[in-house]
């Protein structure tokens, strides 16, 4: 597979990126990756820094006329009334969309197998899950269809796929890109994320889309992000770094692989020069509860919008309730159907304050404990996910095994911190490993440079 | 069936709540997979008050985009950057698209 990079595709004639893509597409048809594809139209003007970049939209990622699914019968036939603010920003630079990709039904899993159009396969091994919940987009860069693919990531849905593809997936701070155009799950952690096959680009597309959007006011402009064009690795310095790690994992469980990769890589970034420092993180074993009572909570308030009235589809019944009911039964799957029980029995009245107020609480204690944290240290150095990528089915009847799969990623997406998961070797069963790296509030262009350069000697 | 956390009975009130009905057979399952479920959020519940109260005083918790968060990550005159249009002092949110 003959990956993409924006430079590759900066320096090549429009056509034969078009024959490209047109081809990628076209080779991996059983992977199952893309729901809809809509044909590449290069411009021969030039319009701005992403000229004729080709690119993918998850399926929860707006794009004006085009249906937008999120994976599930409840919006097959949706029809997108706008564009989402990053993908307008994107359309403005010169990208093209490639097409919309598979993805876990409204962003609710971690292995791309709950769509209600059928699971996509792992391109490095189709026995394999490609992660979720942007399984489809990860997949859609690692077969070269596009240089970058948009996905979403709530508690770890782009770095976690990323890592299981062998590639790069960056979530930045809450509100470093507008969530307008983006179907809500869990307001309050979702974040637009980008995958790509190199740093370089996440950079490049993270500074085109970075802006404040004045129809989402958890937006921010990050000025850094804005203005940077090109980074000089030579003028980034490993010495002097300070980076959390972990010497030991109990009570999490972790693959031997993804031990033995992590403390390889520990090691190099020592012998560059970085101050590798033991850490515990705090709450790091119950962010996964923590996530679950959180996230589940805002989704069932989240997906009460999809009653046969406003959106999507709508199933006959006698009375407007049955009409409703129907609806619901038959629209969403079983994930889905699992996380809004699960959000309605932590907000109801007589268990709220046990589990939905106290989460709340717990929260706002860790964000307290990691600011102080990043007063300290500079990074925190995580596996991205316990396991190497999983097989087809293997724990699609465990959802509780399924859950752990976030484990490491839930944290950033409870703290709002910007994370990046990097590809770093491989399992013993050749599958890939993926390490994440993780800064404070507003580090994201720090942390980008600093993982670009980690990423740099590693090769 | 396994003892669960949860009972078909408290299950079927909550998917009344969030009107969604179920066959019998999706029933089971779901009591099953929610009662392994809750053993796990229980570690959230059962986390000690004391341990909250002790390490931090809940309330004095800013919220981190706050602005009048004591640790900012960027000053106040560069948040306000981002709300260029104000009325006395206040954002301004501009008239949806297509609207009169």
């Amino acid at each position: 597979m003959k990956k993409l990079t924006i430079a590759d595709t900066l320096n090549s004639p429009a056509e034969q990126i078009k024959n490209k893509v047109k081809s990628a597409i076209n080779n991996s048809k059983g992977l199952n990756i893309f729901l809809e594809t809509y044909g590449v139209k290069p411009s021969k003007a030039k319009k701005g820094r992403l000229n004729n970049v080709p690119f993918s939209l998850k399926d929860n990622i707006l794009l004006e006329g085009k249906i937008s699914s999120c994976g599930s019968r409840m919006l097959e036939d949706f029809v997108s009334p706008y564009s989402a603010f990053v993908v307008e920003k994107l359309l403005a630079a010169g990208a093209l969309p490639v097409g919309r990709t598979n993805m876990d039904e409204f962003a609710m899993g971690s292995s791309t197998e709950n769509s209600a159009f059928g699971p996509t396969k792992n391109p490095l091994n189709s026995e394999y899950v490609p992660g979720g919940s942007s399984g489809g987009a990860a997949a859609s860069v690692a077969v070269g269809s596009c240089a970058f693919a948009l996905g979403s990531d709530t508690g770890g849905s782009v770095r976690q796929p990323a890592a299981f593809c062998g590639l790069y997936g960056f979530k930045p701070t809450y509100g470093v890109f507008s969530r307008r155009g983006l179907v809500s799950f869990c307001s309050s952690f979702d974040q637009i994320g980008v995958i790509a096959n190199n740093i370089d680009d996440i950079i490049t597309v993270s500074s085109v889309m970075n802006e404040k959007d004045p129809f989402d006011l958890t937006s921010y402009a990050d000025r850094d992000l804005q203005d940077i064009d090109q980074v000089n690795y030579d003028n980034v310095d490993l010495r002097g770094k300070i980076v959390g790690i972990m010497s030991g994992f109990d009570p999490i469980s972790v693959s031997d692989d993804i031990q033995s990769r992590y403390l390889e890589l520990i090691e190099k970034m020592s012998d560059l020069g970085a101050e590798m420092v033991n850490i515990s993180p705090p709450f790091l074993e119950n962010s996964v509860p923590l996530y679950q009572i959180l996230s589940t909570a805002e989704a069932s308030s989240n997906l009460s919008r999809y009653d046969g009235i406003k959106y999507g589809l709508r199933k006959e019944g006698k009375t407007l309730d049955s009409m409703r009911r129907s609806t619901r039964s038959f629209g969403f799957g079983e994930e889905v159907k699992r996380r809004i029980i699960l959000g309605t029995y932590v907000t109801a009245s007589e268990y709220s304050e046990q589990y939905y107020k106290k989460a709340l609480k717990i929260r706002g204690l860790m964000r307290k404990n990691y600011e102080a944290f990043f007063s300290t240290i500079n990074y925190i150095l995580l596996p991205t996910t316990p396991t190497p990528p999983f097989r087809l089915g293997e724990k699609i009847n465990d959802p509780v095994s399924m859950y752990f799969s976030d484990v490491f990623t839930a944290i950033a997406n409870i703290l709002g911190t910007p994370a990046i998961t990097m590809p770093c070797g491989e399992s013993s069963d050749g599958l890939p490993i993926g390490i994440q790296l993780m800064g404070g509030i507003g580090s994201d262009l720090d942390l980008l440079k600093f993982a670009g350069k980690v990423a740099g000697e590693l090769k | 069936m396994k003892n669960s956390k949860i009972t078909k009975k408290e299950i079927k009130r909550i998917l009344d709540l969030a009107k969604i009905t179920v066959q019998p057979e999706e029933l089971t399952k779901l009591t099953e997979d929610l009662g392994d479920i809750i053993v796990e959020i229980d570690k959230i519940k059962n986390l000690s008050e004391d341990f909250l109260v002790g390490n931090v005083i809940f309330q004095q918790v800013n919220n981190q985009f706050s602005l009048t968060s004591k640790k900012m990550t960027y000053s106040l005159e560069r948040i306000k950057e981002n709300f260029p249009v104000t009325e006395g002092g206040d954002p301004v949110i501009p008239p949806i698209k297509g609207d009169k």
